[in-house]
């Protein structure tokens, strides 16, 4: 009985982390939109005909003193395939996620100079592909 | 004969006179055709009677035809002013349907999406056509990017996979990320 509970408690736990890194990413991106100084878009694209959701795309500017909280929280995902791709101005971050209601990528670029710790613009992209 | 009916006689006579000379007022003709219509038309002037009869029923249609000829022209010119408003109307109305078709069909394919900037949120579809159109465009991008992205991952995996020995993998993994 004990045993039961412990496993019940153990899958109830890698459950709640499995989605925890993704749903602080939408959160995070949420959040900032209302309140934090940028441009948020957020496209909805549907079916004309059945007017089902497709995909939906949200983007955010994000300010440069906020780039390092969204790069901690890419780096905090534990589900999904992450790669980062340094190049000598530019780094882009990218998760991607599939399951069987949707494939989400997001995608965190922003800037350095000559790889220094300065970044600026800063831009997260969100995009939800529905099956 | 009296002496009203014998002057009304003289009188009537005159204006025969005057009327064969084309000198009548309207009135004077009337005067004539209304005795001549009369029962108490002079002997002696009963040769002129279907002459007189003739022209007041004459005059009647003409004042008739003039009647009908302005009410005819208002009823003319009122289903003139009828016609150009259904027209005009039916115009407004086409337009109204195709601005509202295209809402229609915005709202089919983007409803839902909308902007903040600033702290101030825009929903009007319209407005922020071109940067849905732009968003969903960079989208695309980035999913061809990511799509390319889990190739090259996949691959640089089933070559580690197939990598037993410790020190060369850890020297292939050092060479795909330099």
């Amino acid at each position: 009985m004990n045993n039961r509970i412990v496993i019940i408690l153990v899958l109830t736990f890698c459950c709640v982390l499995h989605t925890y890194g993704q749903n602080k990413l939408d959160e995070m991106v949420e959040q900032y939109s209302i309140t934090g100084p940028s441009t948020f878009t957020s496209a909805v694209e549907r079916d004309p005909k059945t007017r089902k959701v497709i995909k939906v795309v949200k983007k955010l500017s994000i300010s440069d003193r906020d780039i390092p909280k969204f790069r901690n929280a890419f780096k905090t995902v534990t589900t999904g395939n992450l790669t980062e791709t340094v190049s000598e101005d530019k780094t882009v971050m990218l998760l991607t996620e599939e399951n069987k209601r949707n494939n989400r990528i997001y995608m965190l670029t922003f800037r350095t100079y000559h790889r220094s710790t300065f970044l600026h613009d800063g831009n997260i992209t969100v995009i939800i592909k529905y099956n | 004969m009296n002496k009203n009916s014998g002057y009304e006689h003289e009188k009537t006579k005159e204006l025969i006179e005057k009327f064969f000379d084309g000198n009548t007022s309207l009135t004077e003709e009337r005067q004539l055709y209304r005795y001549f219509n009369g029962r108490n038309v002079d002997t002696g002037l009963e040769q002129y009677r279907d002459i007189f009869v003739c022209f007041g029923n004459m005059a009647e249609d003409c004042h008739d035809t003039s009647k009908q000829t302005r009410t005819t022209v208002i009823r003319m010119l009122f289903r003139t002013v009828a016609a150009a408003a259904a027209v005009i109307l039916t115009v407004i109305g086409i337009a109204r349907l195709e601005k509202d078709d295209g809402k229609t069909k915005l709202a089919s394919i983007y409803s839902g999406s909308y902007v903040i900037k600033n702290g101030k949120r825009i929903d009007n579809l319209k407005d922020i056509q071109p940067i849905i159109e732009q968003t969903l465009d960079d989208a695309e991008h980035i999913e061809r990017m990511a799509g390319e992205q889990n190739v090259i991952n996949t691959a640089e995996q089933e070559i580690l996979d197939n990598i037993h020995d410790k020190y060369n993998r850890e020297r292939i993994i050092q060479l795909l990320n330099n």
